[in-house]
């Protein structure tokens, strides 16, 4: 017969002997996988061990041992990245747990503005003896550090598909004035099979949020990401818009306006309307108006001032020199119109900036975000291949 | 706090293809996205100490289940390498014994 054990009550904190340190993080940051059962199940579980195992250093009153762990750690983080920093879901995955392992120090740290939502229990598990607050600050910079590498991850990848899906593809038939003759229809649908369209870029937007939920990354940090997606699809498309001839035409502005919707739509799709994301393309969003508004008369010149305040007057004069009419029944736009625009816009004290900068990265926050989660409970899976840690 | 939202619609979308399949086709890769989905489910009914056993509880199948998918598809493997190879054994050995007969 078998006598029910009462289960042991843990303190939540994790105990290794000093020389398993380099075993500690070579199993929980620089081989372990950024999918897997047991982080898939728990997010941001290798940040939450790895707290844990703080916690008792501290417990023993052994500052050595605090500073040495945090060392291994933001050094072995460093390490992955520099190895598969080209790889969005190992980034993406060091991302979320830097963050999630800044908010334990500040959740557990004692200090009362970080406690308001904690329970009673998780305040009994605060750190006694250090004050962390210098590591947090290191850990603060790693995390922008990492941001802005996931950043130029994601922009290596979707940056040959822009141009090709919200430019070049064209969905809306019969508007373009090109007469699809029986050659070019060929080329168009062999070329279709091997570029991208705006569906690829709505896949790729898709895969990249789904990793970034899946590593249980603050929704706050997902938005940031997110609005910094959209500037570089707004960004890269405009630029070519006003460095390409063929694609100031009314169609094109149809197509962009119809692209550009797809885009929102998915915003919205995924709870992302909040996220400042929309605000990035409103640039694009004009120059596609400008491309379909009459431009003739005063009123029109008048209407385009006020209309395309999100741009500036090299760039509405740009669009209006390259304006490709569409048909025989369309005039160009008449030198005196581009004049009557410039004179009118010359009291706005704008940058003579014809480009954007598609570089550009906005700065990112972490703002606190802790965790209900109860450290008393946490059992270490025997997947992560760390039985030489006890839980105390 | 942090526990994601859990939306329905979602739900049934993210887990449905793996947890549809047959067990014999399953990949590494349904067995995460599983974890995830009732990741997610097991999060939502917040931090009762019942809870996380069972959440450990199930991390330990789902490693087993891992462990077992991993597994059967390298054996699986392995004996189809292995029978191509006799057969291509077979098939030499025949055509040797045909030429020699003549």
């Amino acid at each position: 017969v078998n006598i029910p054990r009462k289960e042991k009550d843990f303190q939540g904190m994790l105990e290794y002997k000093r020389e398993d340190e380099q075993k500690l993080v070579k199993n929980l940051i620089l081989e372990l996988k950024p999918r897997g059962v047991a982080v898939n199940l728990i997010p941001g579980l290798p940040a939450y061990i790895l707290f844990m195992c703080v916690r008792h250093a501290d417990y023993l009153n052994d500052d050595q041992k605090v500073r040495s762990l945090l060392t291994s750690t933001i050094n072995s983080i460093k390490k992955v990245l520099k190895k598969r920093g080209d790889d969005f879901e190992t980034v993406s995955f060091w991302l979320s747990n830097t963050c999630r392992f800044l908010h334990c120090l500040k959740q557990y740290s004692g200090e009362e503005g970080f406690m308001k939502h904690n329970t009673s229990r998780q305040n009994e598990h605060c750190l006694t003896n250090f004050d962390l607050a210098e590591y947090r600050q290191v850990l603060s910079d790693l995390a922008i550090q990492i941001y802005q590498q996931l950043v130029r991850v994601l922009e290596n990848i979707l940056q040959p598909m822009i141009v090709s899906g919200m430019l070049e593809h064209e969905t809306i038939q019969g508007v373009s004035g090109v007469k699809p003759t029986g050659l070019r229809k060929r080329t168009s649908s062999i070329a279709d099979e091997g570029t991208y369209t705006l569906d690829s870029i709505l896949r790729q937007l898709n895969s990249f949020h789904s990793v970034m939920c899946q590593h249980g990354m603050d929704p706050e940090l997902i938005k940031q990401v997110v609005k910094q997606m959209f500037y570089i699809v707004g960004a890269i498309t405009l630029n070519n818009l006003l460095l390409r001839k063929d694609m100031c035409s009314w169609s094109k502005g149809m197509q962009i306006r119809y692209n550009v919707s797809q885009l929102e739509e998915w915003l919205r799709d995924k709870n992302l309307m909040n996220s400042g994301a929309k605000e990035t393309l409103e640039p694009l969003i004009q120059a596609a108006q400008l491309l379909q508004v009459k431009k003739k008369t005063d009123d029109d010149a008048e209407a385009i001032c006020s209309m395309c305040n999100a741009l500036t007057t090299a760039q509405i004069v740009k669009v209006l020199n390259l304006y490709t009419p569409v048909n025989e029944f369309e005039e160009r736009v008449s030198v005196s119109f581009i004049r009557t625009i410039q004179m009118r816009l010359r009291d706005r004290k704008d940058s003579p900036q014809l480009l954007m900068d598609a570089k550009h990265i906005f700065p990112v926050t972490f703002p606190f975000n802790p965790s209900s989660l109860a450290l008393e409970t946490i059992q270490i899976p025997a997947s992560l291949g760390l039985g030489f840690i006890a839980r105390v | 706090m942090e526990d994601p939202p859990v939306r329905e619609e979602e739900d049934g979308e993210d887990d449905e293809g793996a947890l549809a399949k047959s067990p014999l086709q399953l990949t590494t890769d349904d067995v995460y996205d599983i974890s995830y989905v009732v990741g997610r489910e097991l999060m939502a009914l917040g931090s009762d100490p019942r809870v996380t056993r069972l959440q450990f509880k199930i991390v330990r199948v789902m490693e087993m289940l891992e462990a077992l998918v991993n597994e059967s598809s390298l054996v699986a493997e392995e004996l189809r390498m292995e029978r191509d190879n006799l057969r291509q054994e077979v098939e030499k050995l025949r055509r040797a014994g045909a030429s020699g007969g003549q």
